[in-house]
């Protein structure tokens, strides 16, 4: 087995997956930020449809979203690579699952902030800004990690569309080498990632232990 | 002058009428206590002249702005931007505080005044810093209001309302929140500003306090006010034989 050879390969598919995992959050956390404002608002059409988008996004396998998007998008004559297609799926989905979770955030905010800002003459925007952010920001972190962590797993589904992340190289070479050692470095990659995201995760929440709610 | 005018404020909530076309003056310099029993409508009262809740009909006056006017049957208020300078004329100290948990005793103080009032930062906290001083907290600054006992955090809040300088200052049931033991400090510092002359509306369940502090005593019932007068006039000999059902009840606990 070429072990330099195959580890390059692997580190190129760790580039991959690393790239697919930071886009999603930067896209996804403030789009669900925005989304949770749509189920919070009074514009009920508006609400009905993001509903919908909701219980499609949350209640069907996140792989079939891939494959939908992929072959579908290619069908309908639209043609973007693996890499965008999958971008935009898991961005779709983690869309939803932080929308609701900054939703169940805001909603836990007590009514007295929002009426003590408003007889201390602050605007909505000055509101959000200064009282609620910060507050649904500490209330929301441990959620908001668990799925940042379930994401660095989920993007090993796009080798589904052979999109070469981490997993389909590692794969692809444990298939070719007949060793299971690809895969084996494979995994010490994603717990790697994943120590990381838990080590910063935890440091965040730490910096936010100054003041209780 | 009349630094406040309420005339035939209506309020329901759900089809419950709890306001009853209700009247109310403040003078400037005056305190005034609003007692009765729970459910009849005082902090609804004091909420609607907040704007914290909006009524449906009826006049609301301040500092000589009218900011809600009957039209064609319905209360209406001033627009958005207007309403929110208005309101600035007065201060609100909750039940529960509502102090800002994300931010220290002096952040809370200085929040409104350098974003809203646009003063800049090293004024509003050496005023920030007076006030506290004031209520007796000079050395919390630092703190955090989970730090804080009830009584310190009342005193904060009283501290951030006065921070905008409000013409002014309302409270509701300041006191209701606190350990017994607790409600003294609270009670200290509003008599303190009774003594220095500020314009003050207490939603209050302590009878003896109202009487000791309140230059107008108001006794509502079922939405109504039911009597007007000073604390002697309506705790020692009150007219309405409701008012005197309800002190007997309290004295009897």
């Amino acid at each position: 087995m070429n072990i330099l050879g195959t580890f390059a390969e692997l580190a190129q598919g760790l580039g991959v997956t690393l790239a697919l995992f930071a886009l999603t959050i930067v896209c996804s956390i403030p789009l669900g930020f925005l989304g949770s404002h749509v189920s919070l608002g009074k514009n009920k059409p508006a609400k009905f449809i993001y509903n919908i988008y909701l219980v499609v996004m949350r209640g069907t396998p996140l792989i079939l979203q891939v494959l939908f998007m992929y072959f579908g998008l290619n069908l309908v004559g639209v043609h973007i690579g693996r890499f965008e297609s999958a971008l935009l799926s898991f961005v779709l989905n983690y869309t939803a699952y932080f929308s609701e979770i900054f939703r169940g955030g805001i909603q836990s905010i007590n009514r007295g902030q929002y009426e003590a800002a408003s007889v201390l003459g602050l605007s909505k925007g000055l509101t959000m800004r200064r009282i609620v952010i910060p507050q649904v920001f500490k209330i929301v972190l441990p959620s908001l990690g668990n799925e940042v962590i379930n994401l660095v797993k989920d993007t090993a589904l796009v080798s589904i569309i052979a999109l070469g992340d981490l997993l389909k190289i590692a794969y692809s070479a444990s298939m070719r080498e007949a060793n299971i050692m690809p895969l084996v470095a494979a995994a010490v990659f994603y717990l790697a990632i994943n120590a990381v995201v838990s080590l910063v995760l935890k440091k965040i929440e730490k910096r936010m232990n100054y003041y209780r709610i | 002058m009349s630094v406040l005018e309420v005339s035939k404020l209506n309020k329901s909530f759900n089809g419950t009428h709890v306001l009853k076309d209700v009247d109310l003056s403040l003078e400037k310099g005056e305190t005034m206590a609003i007692i009765g029993p729970s459910g009849s409508g005082k902090s609804t009262l004091l909420r609607c002249i907040n704007c914290l809740e909006r009524a449906e009909k009826g006049k609301i006056v301040l500092d000589g702005i009218t900011i809600a006017e009957e039209k064609s049957g319905v209360t209406e208020y001033l627009p958005d931007e207007q309403l929110r300078d208005a309101r600035l004329h007065l201060g609100m100290v909750f039940q529960n505080f509502n102090l800002f948990p994300h931010l220290n005793v002096l952040e809370n103080l200085t929040l409104a005044p350098i974003n809203v009032d646009h003063i800049p930062k090293d004024k509003a906290t050496a005023a920030a810093m007076e006030l506290l001083k004031k209520v007796g907290l000079g050395d919390r600054a630092g703190a955090y209001p989970y730090e804080l006992s009830g009584g310190q955090a009342q005193r904060v809040a009283i501290a951030r309302a006065l921070a905008m300088d409000p013409d002014i200052l309302c409270f509701d049931e300041p006191t209701s929140a606190l350990d017994p033991e607790l409600t003294g400090e609270v009670l200290q510092v509003i008599k303190e500003l009774a003594a220095e002359h500020m314009t003050m509306l207490i939603v209050t369940h302590e009878m003896g306090f109202a009487k000791e502090v309140a230059s107008q005593v108001v006794f509502m019932d079922d939405g109504r006010i039911l009597e007007r007068g000073t604390p002697e006039e309506l705790l020692v000999n009150p007219k309405e034989a409701r008012i005197r059902a309800f002190l007997d009840k309290l004295l009897s606990v």
